[in-house]
């Protein structure tokens, strides 16, 4: 779209009473909605998914420094925080204990469910898959469409829940009763919107599977599909199949909050002294059995597809075919499986007895070994590659070790006895945030850095995507290290003050305010990151359709790939997705598509 | 189709059809009979899994169907199981009265 | 560019996209009634009284209903049969009867539920009560969706018989397999809520 928006000069000149403009623009420019809003091309609709989550990733990051900003200054007037969130949320510049709980809650619900999840899987799945496997488009495409706006009908949701009476929902990301059941309205409209996203995320998984399973390119074998791909497949199914246990616990806390039933509710239950008038008989662990159904193969929706990102990268910028491919296939597999068996090392203080306990965390213990090889199989894919160092393969190779160091740190977690101290700390946060900030998300931005081109034809600037890569990775680590060593003194997560009415608190509790520093310079450095998408779209440098001289197939297709089908023709393929490097050729990639009498020359 | 195998088609749905009304008479009367809880649930679980696995061999047709839709049926099967058997595993003790929640602790409960 | 395999099967896999979808689809809502299930199992085995279920609801009501779902599942997979046999009118049949079969359980629903409102009997009052109404409620918005697309495969969507006769058999399988399954929920949910 060249020159400025039709809409814009359209709308400038219909004056306040524009319904009949608004009308006249419907019917001038059906095109351009049909282009860009209820498109079913998947590329579109992988772009705004896109759009829409780094967005929401905004919004979940800002108020993720709102909470680092209180834990440092704790009851200290900030007069632009009034400007900000009202009044109601912070008189007078102090923000109060209710709408730090709402920012604890929002935080985690937004970058999950809004922000990672959407842009690993609905914008890296939905653009690259199609062109992965060699196919015009996702295999039901209004339905693809359907997801997109489920799934912003309930980011709305949950946006407009902060402005409803009494605030968004402020019992934690686990929304856990009975204090849920009892929380204002906001964890109503939380469970509505948590919904609309899991009809969202439903109708998604059954394309993606549909999709990779039917329209493989002519050749393309099972083991002949990027990683990628595979990483997409698994986290389709565990999509499918877990999710639907947060839509029953959903119904049925909407249930106990809004007819009064008691399935979360024991008998006897008082609240503030007063015992609460329900027929009672309830489990408020059914709940988190539920819940961390969900939640847990959830974690490797948060982490699989990154997998995927940095192995494509890898085996890119290394010129080295990804070592022990099908073993990490394999790996994934397994992984996927056993992460519905692990839920409840969630739970451990939950007082359940020791034999459960002892299967949870022999299942915790097994599932680390097929991440372990993912993980190591990238390592030894750099064992003698001659690596290029851009500003992708920087970020792919950082998620690495701090990958590394998310999951090491989950194993005391895994282990009731350890897991019993660090329960609720600090170190939980830290643990989870090593493997999600340093780890998912550094993919995902490797991945934006990686097929920004073959989006739009022009590299991304390198030296704002160096000064990215570095400024995140160094305060990223300031701000979730000193996390694992207050939670090992005892903090405990969601306080308010930041721990301070804590004794035992006191020798760590000078570490809020270095996090909270670190924390806006993660703000400002993400500027840099905001600059150069923008700045880039236009005045990137403009490359060739393969700039990265990469072998898989949607470098096959023109720049940007066509509307509603991809591909010139449909391509077919004649080998596996990482031939670098082959010995005897004069060119050091081998891409999919090329038959091999024209590549043997 | 021709008309032949329409018309066998047809008597075999019908035929499933007076099968599952007469075990939808049987789950009837054996709630009457007043049996202990133990064998009514049993029983009356097993009419009602064996009429579920008549509507889905004949009516959808999963007699013959291809590998890959047993495939996701077997492993959503799995998965109800797993969440059935650990989530009353986990409070065993209390639903079913077994010492089954500590049997690794040693010494003296 | 069209996408294949819409209505004729993909060679390796046998299979056309509606059909996987569809059940994996099924899939998604086995794990859900599933997840439902077994809490009604915790929290019954968990309780200190439970009521006795089928004095408190109405045996013959859900009886009545059982046949009837079953009944108007077999006319589906009749539909699809003529369908498949070029019936058209065969089809109407069928599929009108379906319809009918679906809008009486609905009835029959209907006044279930006014006869325990009308005891006072709530959501609220107890632990059994919140299963059935959650439980039975959720089932009945199913029967209500499979409702909507059959009215409109009976009705408006039948043209495609004309133009595209493979994917419109293609759309009957598809409504059919997913109104079976929501026949099998009731399978399961009638037992288990009135007679045990």
């Amino acid at each position: 779209m060249a020159g400025p928006s039709p809409w814009a000069t359209h709308l400038s000149h219909a004056g306040p009473c524009s319904l009949a403009a608004l009308r006249t623009a419907w019917l001038r420019y059906p095109n351009l909605l049909r282009r860009y809003l209820f498109s079913t091309d998947h590329k579109v609709i992988g772009l705004q998914y896109a759009f829409t989550s780094l967005f929401f990733l905004l919004v979940g990051f800002s108020l993720a420094v709102l909470i680092r900003w209180q834990q440092a200054y704790a009851g200290q007037p900030l007069p632009l925080l009034t400007l900000l969130v009202g009044e109601v949320n912070a008189p007078g510049g102090i923000m109060l204990p209710e709408f730090y709980n709402q920012l604890g809650a929002m935080h985690g619900t937004i970058m999950v469910f809004l922000g990672v999840v959407p842009l690993a899987v609905g914008a890296f799945g939905n653009y690259l898959v199609p062109l992965q496997i060699g196919a015009p488009d996702m295999a039901f495409p209004r339905l693809n469409l359907a997801s997109y706006w489920f799934y912003a009908a309930g980011g709305v949701v949950m946006l407009a829940s902060f402005f409803v009476p009494g605030g968004a929902a402020m019992s934690g990301w686990t929304s856990y009763p009975p204090l849920a059941d009892f929380a204002p309205q906001g964890q109503t409209w939380w469970l509505a919107g948590m919904l609309l996203l899991v009809l969202s995320s439903l109708l998604g998984a059954v394309n993606f599977i549909t999709t990779i399973v039917q329209l493989r390119a002519p050749g393309m074998t099972w083991f002949r599909l990027p990683f990628f791909v595979w990483t997409q497949l698994i986290t389709s199914f565990l999509l499918l199949l877990a999710f639907p246990a947060l839509q029953a616990a959903a119904i049925l806390q909407g249930m106990d909050r809004l007819a009064g039933t008691s399935f979360f509710l024991p008998s006897g239950l008082m609240v503030g002294g007063q015992a609460v008038d329900v027929a009672g008989g309830g489990s408020a662990l059914l709940w988190q059995h539920l819940f961390w159904f969900l939640a847990h193969p959830e974690v490797y929706v948060l982490v699989l597809p990154a997998m995927g990102i940095v192995a494509e990268i890898i085996a890119n910028n290394s010129r080295k075919p990804v070592f022990g491919y099908r073993l990490m296939v394999y790996s994934i597999f397994v992984l996927g499986f056993l992460s519905f068996t692990v839920w409840a090392h969630h739970m451990y203080l939950t007082g359940m007895g020791t034999t459960i306990s002892a299967i949870f965390q022999a299942t915790t213990m097994i599932i680390s070994i097929p991440s372990v090889i993912v993980l190591s199989a990238l390592v030894l894919s750099l064992h003698g590659g001659s690596i290029r160092f851009n500003t992708p393969m920087l970020f792919a190779l950082a998620f690495l070790p701090m990958f590394g160091i998310g999951g090491l740190t989950g194993l005391p977690l895994g282990l009731a006895a350890t897991d019993i101290p660090l329960h609720d700390t600090n170190y939980v946060v830290g643990h989870f945030h090593y493997l999600v900030a340093p780890g998912t998300i550094f993919a995902l931005f490797a991945g934006i850095y990686h097929w920004f081109p073959k989006i739009t034809g022009r590299m991304m600037n390198e030296t704002l995507g160096r000064l990215h890569f570095a400024g995140s990775l160094v305060t990223m680590n300031l701000i979730f290290f000193p996390m694992l060593m207050q939670g090992m003194a005892g903090v405990n997560r969601r306080l308010w003050d930041g721990g301070a009415i804590y004794q035992h608190a006191e020798p760590v509790l000078y570490l809020n305010v270095p996090m909270a520093h670190a924390a806006f310079g993660l703000a400002l450095v993400q500027v840099f990151f905001i600059v150069n998408l923008f700045m880039s779209l236009k005045g990137g440098r403009r490359v060739t359709a393969n700039p990265w001289e990469a072998t898989t197939l949607e470098w096959a297709a023109p720049t940007p790939p066509r509307a509603h089908g991809n591909f010139d023709e449909l391509p077919r393929v004649y080998r596996g997705p990482y031939e670098y490097s082959v010995p005897g050729m004069d060119v050091d990639f081998l891409p999919q598509h090329v038959p091999d009498a024209k590549a043997g020359a | 189709m021709s008309d032949a195998t329409y018309q066998a088609e047809t008597r075999a749905y019908l035929t499933t059809l007076g099968a599952l009304l007469a075990l939808t008479v049987v789950t009837v009367a054996l709630s009457y009979l007043d049996l202990p809880t133990a064998p009514t649930v049993a029983l009356a679980l097993a009419v009602a899994s064996l009429k579920a696995a008549l509507v889905a061999a004949v009516f959808m047709h999963l007699k013959g169907e291809h590998a890959l839709v047993y495939g996701t049926l077997v492993l959503t099967a799995v998965l109800v199981v797993v969440l059935f058997v650990l989530l009353l595993g986990a409070d065993a003790d209390r639903l079913f009265g077994t010492g089954f929640g500590d049997a690794f602790s040693e010494g003296p409960r | 560019m069209e996408i294949p395999y819409t209505s004729e099967p993909r060679p390796d896999t046998g299979l056309t996209n509606p059909k996987i979808g569809i059940w994996l689809f099924l899939a998604s809502e086995v794990m859900l009634f599933g997840s439902l299930f077994s809490a009604y199992a915790l929290l019954r085995m968990g309780a200190e009284t439970w009521p006795d279920q089928s004095a408190v609801l109405s045996v013959p009501l859900a009886t009545l209903n059982t046949v009837i779902l079953i009944v108007s599942s077999a006319t589906i997979v009749l539909a699809l049969a003529a369908v498949r046999a070029g019936r058209i009118d065969a089809y109407r049949r069928f599929m009108g009867l379906t319809i009918l079969g679906g809008a009486a359980f609905l009835v029959v629903k209907a006044f279930e539920y006014s006869d325990k409102f009308a005891q006072g009997l709530v959501p609220a009052t107890d632990n059994f009560l919140a299963l059935y109404f959650t439980l039975t409620g959720l089932h009945a918005l199913h029967v209500v969706g499979g409702l909507v697309v059959n009215l409109y495969l009976w009705g408006p969507g039948v043209r495609m018989w004309r133009t595209d006769p493979a994917r419109f058999t293609g759309r009957i399988e598809v409504a059919g397999l997913y109104w079976h399954f929501v026949d099998v929920v009731w399978i399961f949910l009638f037992p288990v809520l009135y007679l045990l």
